[in-house]
């Protein structure tokens, strides 16, 4: 399912993952995420080659996301993110650069990864 | 920083400023959202377009809080006045943001107590999702910082 057709209004993100444990081979960010209906899933990103994080704490609140989608390929951190690697990427590697802004602590998130991948528990 | 409108030609921010004709569209649209009747609106709708010149002889329909510089200054006006938060939601008719919640500092539309040293959330408007995304296409409302939408008017806090 295409990730900007996801109903991601006010799912509650409960905790934030980086997981390096093969460092560069396959690094990870992984959301655990509370849905609106209660249930709870790992939205985690594969092959991460970049992130942006600017996270605001100090709100007593549950955080929400108040928007997450694929921003498009003219996005400025993604044009610039290419020119640092000056071609050097396998030309089949697909990178998409994922937003997610959060509702209460107006925490915004970006990361370029190859793809994503929602989790059950 | 959200916006209010007077009936009338003098319309103001919040922050006591006049609100520029950005400021009244904005409020035009809010108006729309259903935090106020269906026939507030229409009555609120024929003002606001005297307001904004768009219907003519203004005056008549006015009751114009003279001067008023700040919001809380505005009293006897406040049951003419709709509120209008900065992302374009209309409150109902007559209220306004309680003066003892400050403006969370992170995010539009949330306004909450500072305890401890830490903004605790009491009141979050959101407006309605945009189209083609999913979500709530309603205006709507958060209290204590829980997830529950409200629209219901009597729940604000006062």
């Amino acid at each position: 399912m295409n990730f900007d057709k996801y109903n991601w209004h006010d799912t509650i993100v409960r905790s934030i993952n980086i997981d390096r444990s093969t460092h560069g081979i396959n690094d990870e960010i992984s959301f655990e995420i509370e849905w609106t209906d209660g249930e709870i899933c790992l939205l985690k990103f594969k092959n991460v080659y970049w992130s942006s994080m600017t996270l605001n704490f100090g709100i007593i609140a549950e955080d929400s996301i108040l928007d997450a989608k694929i921003l498009d390929k003219n996005d400025a951190d993604l044009q610039n993110f290419h020119s640092k690697w000056k071609g050097l990427l396998d030309d089949d590697l697909s990178l998409n650069i994922f937003y997610i802004e959060l509702n209460t602590s107006g925490s915004i998130i970006k990361i370029i990864a190859e793809g994503y991948e929602l989790i059950n528990y | 920083m959200g916006t209010a409108i007077t009936l009338g030609s003098q319309a103001v921010n919040v922050d006591g400023t006049y609100a520029s004709a950005v400021d009244k569209g904005f409020a035009l649209g809010g108006a729309l959202l259903p935090f106020v009747s269906g026939s507030a609106v229409k009555g609120i709708l024929g003002k606001i377009g005297k307001a904004l010149g768009i219907i003519g002889d203004a005056g008549k329909a006015t009751k114009v809080v003279d001067k008023a510089n700040t919001l809380n200054k505005i009293t006897d006006a406040s049951q003419e006045i709709i509120a209008v938060t900065k992302d374009g939601v209309a409150l109902p008719k007559g209220y306004k943001i309680p003066d003892n919640l400050v403006e969370n500092p992170y995010r539009s539309g949330s306004y909450g107590e500072m305890k401890d040293g830490k903004f605790m959330e009491k009141l979050r408007i959101d407006q309605a999702t945009s189209l083609g995304k999913k979500g709530p296409y309603t205006s709507h409302y958060h209290l204590d910082g829980k997830g529950k939408h409200d629209t219901d008017p009597d729940k604000l806090p006062k």
